[in-house]
């Protein structure tokens, strides 16, 4: 299985595929994008800041764990770091598998993990009074 | 005594007003114990520690080998 983890301060752009393969079946992509409220705040974006080193293995852990159940062919993971504007992709996955079901099941659950233990965390910037909403 | 590193991320390093000094410590001493030393009054409900990037329980002993240890708020990716 091909896994790979990318960070990133630049717009999300996800790689082409390595290669179709012939025995895949679903190929799911999520985006994770920035809204413009959060609570009652209006904000001009969130700002992401990671531990990376340890970001990436707790990553390889849960992908590792994950992939013991759901049996992907190939996980492409791009989290943004830094200003991310409201309306931006934050958070990119791709999973390939042979069937739908592996597929949704694994990018569901790598996400909830990340949200547990993978340490990046994302701070608010409200919006500034006179900049134009998104 | 060895050095280690402590490092604080995100709400922990702005609550801290530091995100990064080195310190001296024994390898008996859990993470509780050296942040205390360094920052006391810190409230640990929330945050979590690492060592050299595994997630450690407070009040375990660092170790001899410890480099690194991090402060970590409570994580909000995605």
């Amino acid at each position: 299985m091909d896994a790979d983890v990318f960070f990133t301060e630049q717009t999300i752009m996800p790689p082409t595929r390595k290669g179709a393969l012939r025995e895949t079946g679903a190929v799911v992509e999520f985006r994770g994008v920035v809204r413009a409220t959060e609570g009652d705040t209006q904000l001009d974006g969130l700002f992401y800041e990671a531990y990376e080193p340890m970001a990436r293995r707790e990553f390889a852990r849960i992908i590792s764990q994950l992939a013991a159940r759901h049996s992907p062919q190939s996980v492409c993971i791009i989290h943004r770091l830094g200003f991310v504007a409201v309306g931006e992709a934050s958070l990119y996955v791709r999973v390939e598998s042979r069937h739908r079901g592996q597929a949704l099941a694994f990018c569901g659950e790598l996400i909830d993990r990340m949200k547990q233990d993978v340490p990046i965390w994302k701070i608010s910037r409200p919006r500034v009074a006179g900049s134009k909403p998104e | 005594m060895i050095q280690v590193k402590l490092i604080a991320f995100a709400q922990a390093a702005d609550s801290l007003g530091w995100r990064e000094m080195l310190v001296e410590c024994a390898p008996d001493d859990s993470p509780r114990a050296i942040l205390e030393r360094h920052a006391p009054g810190f409230d640990f409900t929330t945050a979590r520690a690492a060592v050299d990037c595994e997630y450690m329980p407070w009040d375990d002993a660092v170790g001899a080998l410890a480099q690194e240890i991090a402060v970590l708020p409570p994580v909000s990716g995605g």
